[in-house]
């Protein structure tokens, strides 16, 4: 049997997703007994959680543990601040191959549509894009998503960051499709949804925690926030032309990377320290076939990922089997 | 010969009473369409959430808000549901001595929307459009936003009204808190199927392990003799309050409806220059041809599935065109997928409310679940010259039909 410590450290470092950014209380069921001993346990910093010692006596105490380690509570809406000088930062880097016979990429089914003419790209019926292969195997468009070990730690935001955080991000409706196919947003962060065509649009963003659905008439434009962070990207659907989609991931972190045409992808200015390192794409879920040189990949398409003095951190070529497809 | 057939007579009435007799308790149905859902999107082929979980999320259910008969309501709701009217509403039906009636939403609802909240009452499959599954938390027509849940207002001018060109009649002929506790009922039952909702998400979160903090051991209680206040803070009281925070807020959020511009009269097909400038709107920066067709008779375009049908058929990308694909679905409770329709504006049938407000709201805030979308770029008095138009249609029709 688990002793208490365990169990409370269990509990602690449980992931929380659906939160809206906020800090996380805690709860721990304990008997009397356990109580002195969880005192003396080597805990997890920055953490704040009620604990009920005596479930019949119903009693509650607010245990600010931060107190106890001497640590301020982390602050709920402005990036953790993290001093620039002695916080080192490191790029990490890597490469998504698909491996294996890629499946034909069927054409997106635009004909008898009444505004098929304008759906063409170069005259020619586009390809779905669920699935961009390059010639070398490069994967496109992978969710390389950066998540703390529990879900009260706020992954610290380098400076260079804070800027981008106010810029807008622009979603294109273009020939019927949405460029880019997938994005990453911070949540709070300005979206310009446009339609550069001549019909009109309908712009239908739904995820767990977030949900627009925007009239975008022909030359049209509006901007919109995504307020909660979601666990996997949000839909982003066209009611008028069902074949168009595309995918926007909201996090309170800009470590958010989506790999380029060749399968490549870069995170940068991330904090030290110890994180996981998760892989999501649209039509294998979470990448729990890839396989990583010399490193465990978990059920839910993560890698741990230990940044201690290294500069830059080369993942090196990833690859995974085509037979993963959902 | 005679003590045969008397015989006869008390074997056919045990039968009988056997089949009818003490029935087994009523309870409401676990949301396996959700389950399913999680397990397709999260885990691989064959996979499926250990039974434990299921017993999890009925014990927590159970104890936060009772059973159909029993309902309960944790100190969490207490701001917006009323446990007098939900006892109201809740069970048997039944009345008191003094008259005070009980189980009017079985009365009433069920037989449409079913015990749980579903939609998916013994009726259901027959109606087009489905009654509302209130699990979703998601509504057509209120008086607010997207995502922001409707108005005790809202909910009663349903009651009140019933929808035109649905099943659902108009309950005006019930007394005013047989109403209100319809309502509490009703958001009872949606913030009931909305944390199940969340907590089957979070159970494919943590891969199958228990909801609770800790494991269940020697030194925590059982989940079944935990009270209603002790439930929420043992599985993170967020899931809860931020359900109910939404409902409490609505009122907050309703979509003001600005003074109609010089010109617009209430109940006159002519607006004059507003008519046509909404005509004009109509075919271009309205964008609304594009489904509701040139002529507004919802010809536009494309086929749809509704929010509450893509909920569990487009999320884990299920083709609605291929029936072994959705089977399992249907196995566990879903209805039959049905495209939805764009209205035909032009028969004056308006689901939402045919007064001038309810579609100025219609276009300023689209219609949550369907794919209507929310006006982003059109100013008030535009979005007042559309309805104009919208009016005007109707009374065209008229002309039409007379010789």
């Amino acid at each position: 049997m688990a002793t208490a410590t365990q169990r409370l450290e269990q509990a602690l470092n449980r992931k929380m997703i659906f939160g809206p950014g906020r800090i996380v209380t805690r709860v721990a069921l304990l008997n009397t007994g356990s109580f002195a001993q969880m005192m003396t346990a080597d805990l997890p910093t920055e953490k704040s959680f009620f604990i009920r010692i005596d479930a019949n006596r119903k009693i509650f105490v607010h245990v600010l543990l931060a107190l106890l380690v001497g640590f301020a509570l982390p602050c709920d809406k402005a990036f953790p601040q993290a001093s620039d000088s002695d916080q080192p930062w490191a790029n990490v880097s890597g490469r998504i191959l698909l491996e294996g016979k890629v499946p034909e990429i069927p054409l997106e089914k635009i004909d008898g549509h009444k505004d098929r003419s304008i759906c063409l790209v170069d005259g020619k019926i586009p390809t779905d894009d669920s699935l961009v292969v390059d010639e070398t195997g490069g994967l496109r468009d992978v969710f390389v998503i950066l998540t703390p070990l529990d879900s009260e730690t706020k992954i610290p935001v380098h400076p260079s960051y804070h800027k981008a955080a106010n810029t807008t991000l622009e979603l294109d409706n273009r020939n019927c499709r949405f460029v880019p196919h997938a994005m990453a947003v911070m949540t709070g962060q300005s979206i310009l949804l446009k339609n550069s065509d001549a019909v009109g649009h309908n712009c239908k963003i739904a995820s767990f925690n977030n949900e627009h659905n925007v009239n975008l008439p022909a030359g049209g434009e509006a901007e919109i926030k995504l307020e909660l962070a979601d666990r996997i990207p949000a839909n982003v659907a066209c009611d008028i032309h069902p074949w168009m989609d595309a995918l926007i991931l909201a996090k309170d972190h800009p470590y958010v990377a989506i790999t380029s045409v060749d399968g490549s992808f870069q995170l940068k200015n991330v904090p030290m320290g110890k994180w996981k390192l998760q892989f999501w794409h649209q039509r294998f879920g979470y990448l729990r076939k890839l396989s990583v040189p010399g490193v465990k990949v978990d059920r839910k398409g993560r890698i741990d990922l230990d940044l201690a003095d290294a500069q830059a951190m080369e993942l090196g070529s990833m690859k995974l089997p085509v037979s993963a497809i959902k | 010969m005679k003590r045969c057939s008397s015989f006869c007579i008390l074997a056919i009435a045990v039968l009988a009473c056997a089949a009818c007799g003490p029935a087994e308790p009523i309870e409401f149905r676990y949301n396996a369409v959700e389950q399913l859902k999680q397990e397709r999107l999260f885990m691989d082929e064959g996979e499926h959430f250990p039974d434990s979980s299921r017993e999890e999320v009925t014990s927590i259910l159970k104890i936060l808000f009772g059973t159909p008969d029993r309902p309960q309501r944790s100190d969490e709701a207490a701001a917006i549901l009323d446990l007098t009217r939900l006892n109201m509403a809740a069970g048997p039906v039944e009345s008191e001595i003094d008259g005070t009636p009980h189980g009017l939403y079985r009365e009433h609802c069920a037989h449409c929307h079913g015990i749980s909240g579903d939609g998916a009452g013994a009726t259901a499959a027959l109606l087009n459009p489905y009654p509302r599954d209130f699990r979703l938390g998601k509504f057509k027509f209120k008086s607010t936003p997207l995502r922001t849940p409707p108005t005790d207002r809202d909910l009663t001018r349903i009651l009140h009204n019933g929808i035109p060109g649905s099943a659902m009649p108009s309950f005006r002929l019930l007394p005013d808190e047989e109403i209100a506790a319809l309502v509490d009922y009703v958001k009872y039952l949606s913030i009931r199927g909305q944390l199940e909702r969340t907590l089957l998400a979070e159970i494919s979160s943590l891969d199958g392990e228990s909801l609770f903090e800790i494991e269940q051991s020697e030194t925590a209680p059982e989940i079944d003799s935990m009270s209603a206040d002790e439930v929420p803070d043992a599985i993170g009281p967020e899931f809860l309050e931020d359900i109910v925070a939404r409902w409490q807020n609505a009122d907050e959020r309703v979509t003001a409806v600005p003074a109609a511009p010089a010109g617009f009269q209430i109940g006159h097909a002519d607006h004059g220059n507003l008519t046509s400038q909404g005509r004009e709107l109509f075919f271009t920066k309205g964008n609304c041809t594009q489904c509701h067709g040139e002529t507004a008779a919802g010809d536009g375009s494309t086929v749809n599935f509704d929010d509450w049908t893509n909920d569990w058929l487009k999320t884990p990308g299920i083709d609605p065109y291929d029936r072994e694909s959705w089977k399992p679905f249907m196995a566990l409770g879903a209805l039959r997928p049905r495209p939805v329709q764009p209205r035909n504006l032009n028969l004056g049938v308006f689901r939402g409310g045919d007064a001038a407000e309810d579609i100025y709201r219609r276009i300023a805030n689209g219609i949550e679940g369907s794919p209507m979308p929310a006006s982003a770029a059109l100013s008030s008095n535009e979005i007042w010259a559309l309805v104009a138009y919208v009016k005007s249609l109707v009374h065209a029709n008229d002309k039409f039909s007379k010789p």
